[in-house]
């Protein structure tokens, strides 16, 4: 039997796969370069996301395991809008920019004759069904892609281990200082996860802060990791790939598989859909709980329905789509105000409840 | 009516009592739905796996019959290449490729000898993605990359750019990054043209021959990943195996040609700059750390000692002073001697063996940095990281100027051989 209540642990577990995915696939958008400037941007990047997550961290612990809209629609209603109104753009963007990289990802590598109409509205249509099942469905799903996940990065570093050459890593923490923050800030802007936990975080059974605790350095040693492949085994070509870890995983060769690049297929698709059924979840959630629409689910129905023309047109104009994509997102600054702004005021009307009572 | 009214309100509120699984839960309520036309159908209530089982027949035949609104290319209708070679011809490029013949191999008869199992095609245009296109229109097939085996630059098409010639990996995404790269002495097609009687297929025959070079230490492992990697270093230098067509030296093809992997191409700058010898590319593959085993002949009062070295370990460190960069070289291997015409095996002479192989590979090793990384200032071996992993101002000071750096470089060199194995008989 299906709950909308899940343990932190695989509230951690949605996150994880939900960040991998825009790890994996944003290299179209946010390019990364050769150096070990590459290791301490996604070391800063954690940083800043650690302490932008401070007041989440902070209301969690205080919120008692109700969301923050939640509270803050029960404060007050017109705050309770204005906070959905915030939250909407956020989390329709990142579904937008999920479902574009899935299009432009599946299009290169394996689907290449695949309709993009298709590719775009199959995960939707998966997601809107997983948003109506709820998030106990969407959990345990993504369970099973962390252990596909999981046994496709263990084969592909057993049998890269004879390419990886560590010449090519040297005691520099900082190649080009003059682009260090702006690729500080491109990968802090990778995490829309902090939005979904502040709207999801009343979805776990207890102690939603500990989806955070495992989430944050599981995806950082992960992803340094993923990174440490890269460069020592592509080099400098790393610089001019597109989907570095697609390569990784087409170079692969375990005896009887000659290359993994199909599994790698099914497992960031499987991904993507996850995040898109996430996102959609939150989006419904902020309608009923923000901007209290009692018909939250048609209207999710309906936004996504709708969502298919600006991802077709986009993915029809990627070169429009970077541009668009490193302007809003690539500077940071619209999810740290989301996740600095909304958990502080959910803290207040928490404290003041809290008092009142 | 009333009865199927009931029966409705049934389906569409199903009983939970059997919910417990995932999966059940999961697909529960569209199986229910998709279901009740069969009901109706039969009149009678359907039992929870009845109702699962249609459910899943009905997705079942719907995912299958959806599978032919995709637009797709048949397997029939694919061109599954195995082999490509790359000339030049009249300023154009001029691509032969060979891909799998389904008539001369599987279907009903395991291998039918009296077919070609590879069918050639060529192509030619401007560029190299371009002349792929024309071979494409030309078979009237789709081409398909994954498999491939591997790619031959003909020597006129060696002048041009190497990254522009491999470029059409970037197009076609299924390109295995294992493909083997080589430069043909004449032209692709030519080598192309040698069937192998025995074997799967001639492609995959020619990429053996380039294997065995690789473990028989003759030839580093130049794959389409590796090179590429390779231009992107600092000098965009890059090593091919180079390819000669010898005749007479086999009855394993029709026509008694064969290849032998005779040295390489250096690229130096993404072109082409000249040709390396064998010993040359000893030389690059011990400095390298590339090199599995190694035959020499050691003279020790004209007599010869044939070694075979293996477990070879070399580690280059570098240091810039004020005379320019040094770089030390220290190689340790082990040994085997294969063939002994000193007829004593007195420790003394061993030792006297040791130090002549020493001094071959040393010698190897400086032919090679004096030929080709001094003569082109051509980084191969990625000196880059070797300095880097150092001092990264070290590298910051002398990447403007690498090459400059490279040809000016001091070596130091340091080789030592130690004899473990004396064959199974004793003198």
């Amino acid at each position: 039997m299906t709950t909308n209540k899940i343990s932190y642990s695989q509230l951690a577990c949605l996150f994880f796969i939900s960040r991998l995915f825009a790890e994996v696939n944003s290299h179209f958008t946010h390019q990364s370069y050769y150096g070990m400037q590459r290791f301490t941007v996604i070391a800063l990047s954690y940083v800043l996301l650690l302490v932008v997550s401070i007041p989440l961290m902070i209301f969690m612990g205080r919120g008692g395991g109700a969301g923050v809209l939640e509270i803050i629609g029960r404060k007050s209603r017109a705050l309770g809008i204005i906070v959905g109104i915030l939250l909407l753009p956020e989390l329709l963007f990142s579904s937008v920019s999920t479902l574009v990289h899935l299009e432009y990802y599946a299009s290169s590598t394996i689907f290449t004759s695949a309709p993009a109409l298709l590719v775009i509205i199959l995960p939707i249509v998966g997601a809107l069904y997983a948003m109506k099942k709820g998030l106990e469905s969407v959990a345990r799903t993504s369970v099973i892609v962390l252990i596909a996940f999981v046994a496709l990065f263990i084969l592909i570093v057993v049998s890269i281990s004879s390419a990886m050459d560590f010449s090519m890593l040297y005691p520099a923490l900082v190649d080009k200082p003059d682009t260090l923050w702006s690729e500080v800030l491109a990968e802090f802007s990778k995490n829309a996860e902090l939005p979904l936990l502040m709207v999801l975080c009343g979805s776990a059974r207890e102690k939603p802060q500990r989806s955070l605790y495992i989430w944050l350095p599981c995806s950082f040693v992960l992803i340094e990791l993923m990174n440490l492949l890269y460069i020592t085994v592509f080099g400098h070509y790393f610089s001019s790939m597109v989907f570095p870890f697609y390569t990784l995983s087409s170079f692969s060769d375990i005896v009887v598989l000659q290359r993994l690049d199909g599994i790698d297929a099914v497992v960031w698709t499987m991904a993507a859909v996850i995040r898109v059924s996430l996102l959609a979840i939150a989006v419904n959630r902020v309608l009923l709980d923000g901007l209290r629409i009692k018909y939250s689910k048609i209207v999710t129905c309906a936004l996504y329905a709708l969502l298919i023309i600006p991802v077709l047109y986009f993915s029809k104009n990627e070169t429009v789509f970077i541009r668009t994509c490193l302007s809003i997102t690539g500077t940071g600054i619209p999810l740290a105000a989301v996740s600095v702004i909304i958990p502080i005021v959910g803290a207040v009307c928490a404290a003041k409840k809290e008092r009142s009572v | 009516m009333r009865k199927n009214r009931q029966a409705l309100k049934a389906y569409r509120k199903p009983k939970r009592t059997k919910r417990g699984k995932c999966c059940a839960a999961l697909l529960h309520g569209a199986y229910s739905r998709l279901a009740y036309p069969f009901a109706r159908l039969a009149n009678t209530r359907l039992t929870a796996v009845f109702r699962r089982a249609a459910g899943a027949a009905a997705l079942v035949i719907i995912s299958a019959v959806l599978c032919g609104c995709v637009p797709h290319v048949e397997l029939n209708e694919k061109a599954i290449v195995e082999a490509v070679g790359i000339d030049t011809e009249g300023g154009k490029y001029k691509i032969t490729l060979q891909y799998f013949n389904t008539e001369g191999s599987g279907s009903s008869a395991l291998v039918d000898v009296s077919k070609p199992n590879v069918i050639t095609v060529y192509g030619v245009g401007d560029t190299v993605v371009e002349a792929m296109n024309d071979a494409s229109i030309s078979c009237g097939r789709q081409l398909m990359f994954g498999i491939n085996q591997l790619v031959l630059v003909g020597r006129e098409a060696t002048n041009e750019d190497l990254s522009d010639l491999l470029s059409f990996a970037k197009t076609y995404y299924q390109c295995h990054p294992k493909i083997k790269v080589a430069a043909v002495d004449g032209k692709a097609s030519d080598v192309l043209a040698i069937k192998y009687k025995e074997g799967a297929s001639s492609p995959l025959n020619l990429s053996y021959v380039l294997r065995n070079s690789v473990m028989q230490g003759i030839m580093f492992d130049s794959t389409l990943i590796t090179t590429m990697e390779d231009l992107k270093s600092g000098t965009s230098s890059a090593v091919l195996p180079l390819i000669k067509i010898v005749e007479g030296v086999t009855d394993a093809t029709e026509d008694g040609k064969s290849i032998l992997v005779n040295g390489a191409v250096l690229y130096n700058g993404g072109k082409a700059s000249a040709d390396i010898t064998p010993p040359e590319v000893s030389g690059l593959m011990l400095l390298g750390d590339a090199m599995q085993e190694i035959s020499l002949n050691a003279e020790i009062d004209g007599k010869s000692v044939a070694l075979v070295l293996y477990g070879i370990k070399t580690g280059i460190s570098s240091e810039l002073t004020s005379e320019g960069l040094t770089f030390t070289v220290k190689t340790k291997t082990a040994a085997e001697i294969t063939d002994n015409q000193l007829n004593t095996g007195s420790p003394e002479q061993y030792l006297l063996v040791q130090q002549a192989a020493a001094e071959q590979v040393v010698a190897t090793m400086r032919l090679a940095v004096e030929n080709v990384i001094k003569k082109y200032g051509a980084d191969v071996i990625n000196l880059e990281g070797t300095v880097r992993s150092r001092s990264n101002d070290d590298w910051l000071l002398l990447s403007d100027n690498w090459q400059r750096a490279l040809a000016d470089s001091h070596w130091i060199f340091e080789a030592e051989v130690s004899v473990e194995r004396y064959g199974i008989y004793m003198e």
